[in-house]
């Protein structure tokens, strides 16, 4: 035999058992790839809403003995927007390690449960395809009101409660409140309430002094993972309506005296509200002139249903025939409210000129007229009985 | 025999002449002038007590008490020194009466005056009740000066006091009349001596209470 053919029978057997060889290879290679788990995977946030974007990062790990090349990995879906690039030939996971794959999703605008796919390609391997729940919820948080006061009445601070409640099935995070900016005192300007956990709720107290009827609205601001979101929640307020626990000083028993220079007004003040009236002050307004004693009559606090007696003098023209009477009082807040009430001075009773038109009564004058000339009858009877 | 000394007073005044002279009747007759006049005086201390009732606790009692006492008092001296004046008088126009006697005489002389309080009693409850008190919450003199002040110009009280101004001067001039003819009956005296010594006072005492009725009123009653 001659070396030529030698080497060709050589060459040519070398030919049969390269496909052997590639065929052991390649079993070898899908064995140790089939050692690639899925070791962790972490959605952030949990729960996403509609449009919510969210990273989700999955770590693979080789429990196998040999390394496992990777030509690309990615995530597929119809539902879900993969917004991150794929991996691609990412290189190989020795054996032992773990390899960490970070995706950034987005959710379209259906609520829902989907299954998007992490496809990895293996080197000289199959692929490894890991679809992975990915929850889409719509619930916003809710936001309510406590302690709602029934009437508001402008220029009186009122306290009332923000209820907020997460009724997702994640927390949220960042929550601030903010009413708006608009015609009324509110304290606080903001609130920060940081996480709210799913199913928990949170209380947070504004005071309102309202000066006009422009609704206050609340604007609840807060982070599902990265996304920004807000509610906002309308809390009307109508003023001018008198409030029904309101105190109320009614005056009563009235009476009108005519002094020497001034009229005297007496009476009784009752609280017919159901607070406390502070600080009642009993005064007459114009046309009347306030005077000395008791140009203005401080009663001081008027539980409800107690009264108290007043006394206020004053001055007035002689023309005038009624004289407002202004009670002014303030709630426990220290916000003052008054109260007008008419009080009728009847004609021709001008204090002075009263004084000045009386004079002695012609039934007095005659009576004194007839005691005298009694006496003088009795002092010339006895005159003339020694003539 | 009061009857007699009002429509009778000569015959009265002859009559006791011949006796010794005893005070227990006139003492009697001022007795009731003076308790009578009290009321008056306890009606007045009361008004007067409501102005200062922002001072004291129960000072209306014991003002009202306060002026009846004094009233009740003041009568009693004012029938000595009536009997004091008469008797001096008289004495200086030669009359031959006792100071006994002259008491005795000033007392019954004074029976009018009892009339006229009973008058002025009636007339004090009608008006004195009118009167409108602001009652003082101040130590400070001058506003305590002033309420006193606006006390006495209250509409009820001025004409009170008039018409009892009024009443008084017309009874004295019936006492002064019971005084002379007692004077002239008891003291020896002739009628027109008898008539200056029973006349004088009282002429002196009215023209004290119109001088200063007047300068209360400021001319205007």
């Amino acid at each position: 035999m001659n070396t030529g053919k030698i080497l060709f029978y050589c060459l040519f057997s070398l030919f049969l058992l390269l496909p052997l060889a590639g065929a052991e290879m390649q079993a070898e290679n899908e064995a140790a790839a089939a050692q690639i788990q899925v070791t962790d995977l972490t959605i952030d946030p949990l729960i996403l809403m509609p449009y919510d974007t969210a990273t989700v990062t999955i770590t693979l790990s080789n429990t196998g003995t040999k390394s496992v090349a990777i030509s690309g990995a990615e995530i597929q879906s119809k539902d879900v927007k993969v917004l991150s690039d794929d991996y691609g030939k990412v290189g190989a996971i020795g054996a032992g390690n773990s390899m960490s794959f970070t995706y950034t999703l987005q959710a379209g605008g259906v609520a829902g449960i989907f299954y998007p796919v992490l496809s990895v390609d293996f080197r000289d391997a199959n692929y490894l395809r890991y679809p992975f729940k990915v929850t889409v919820q719509e619930n916003p948080l809710e936001v309510s009101v406590l302690n709602k006061p029934e009437t508001w009445v402008e220029g009186k601070k009122e306290n009332i409660v923000i209820h907020i409640g997460n009724p997702r099935d994640n927390a949220v995070n960042g929550v601030i409140i903010t009413p708006s900016k608009g015609e009324h005192e509110i304290t606080p300007t903001s609130y920060f309430a940081g996480i709210i956990q799913s199913d928990n709720s949170l209380d947070i107290p504004f005071s309102i002094t309202p000066y006009g009827d422009e609704p206050v609205i609340f604007t609840i601001q807060y982070q599902n993972g990265i996304n920004q979101h807000e509610v906002s929640y309308t809390l009307p307020v109508i003023t001018g309506m008198k409030s029904r626990k309101q105190a109320d000083t009614v005056l009563s028993n009235v009476q009108v005296d005519v002094e020497r220079e001034f009229y005297r007004v007496t009476g009784d003040v009752t609280n017919a509200g159901l607070e406390n009236a502070n600080a009642v002050v009993i005064t007459s307004e114009d046309p009347a002139i306030p005077v000395f004693p008791y140009k203005v009559y401080a009663v001081g606090a008027l539980k409800p249903d107690d009264f108290a007696s007043f006394e206020v003098t004053f001055d007035a023209d002689v023309n005038v025939t009624k004289v407002p009477l202004k009670a002014s009082f303030k709630d426990d807040d220290g916000n003052e409210f008054s109260s007008i009430t008419q009080v009728e001075l009847g004609k021709g009773k001008d204090p002075k000129k009263q004084q000045d038109d009386e004079g002695l009564s012609p039934v007095i004058i005659g009576v004194l007229v007839i005691i005298a000339a009694g006496v003088m009858v009795a002092v010339w009877y006895s005159r003339k009985q020694r003539a | 025999m009061f009857n007699e000394l009002l429509t009778n007073p000569r015959n009265f005044f002859t009559t006791i002449s011949q006796n010794e002279p005893s005070l227990k009747k006139p003492a009697l007759i001022v007795l009731a002038m003076a308790v009578i006049g009290s009321i008056s005086g306890y009606m007045m201390g009361e008004l007067s007590g409501k102005m200062l009732s922002g001072l004291m606790e129960g000072i209306e009692t014991i003002t009202a008490i306060s002026a009846a006492g004094s009233t009740f008092i003041g009568s009693c001296i004012m029938w000595l020194i009536a009997a004091i004046i008469l008797f001096a008088l008289q004495k200086v126009l030669q009359g031959t009466g006792t100071f006994k006697r002259v008491m005795e005489i000033s007392g019954y002389g004074m029976i009018p005056l009892v009339i006229a309080t009973i008058i002025s009693v009636i007339i004090g409850a009608y008006y004195i009740p009118q009167a409108e008190i602001t009652p003082i919450r101040t130590t400070d003199p001058q506003e305590i000066s002033m309420a006193a002040m606006s006390l006495l110009e209250d509409p009820a009280l001025h004409q009170y006091t008039i018409i009892s101004t009024i009443i008084s001067i017309i009874f004295l001039i019936w006492v002064a009349n019971l005084w002379s003819i007692g004077v002239e009956s008891c003291c020896g005296l002739s009628a027109k001596k008898a008539l200056i010594v029973g006349g004088l006072p009282v002429v002196i005492y009215i023209a004290y209470t119109l001088s200063s009725l007047l300068l209360f009123t400021g001319g205007a009653a």
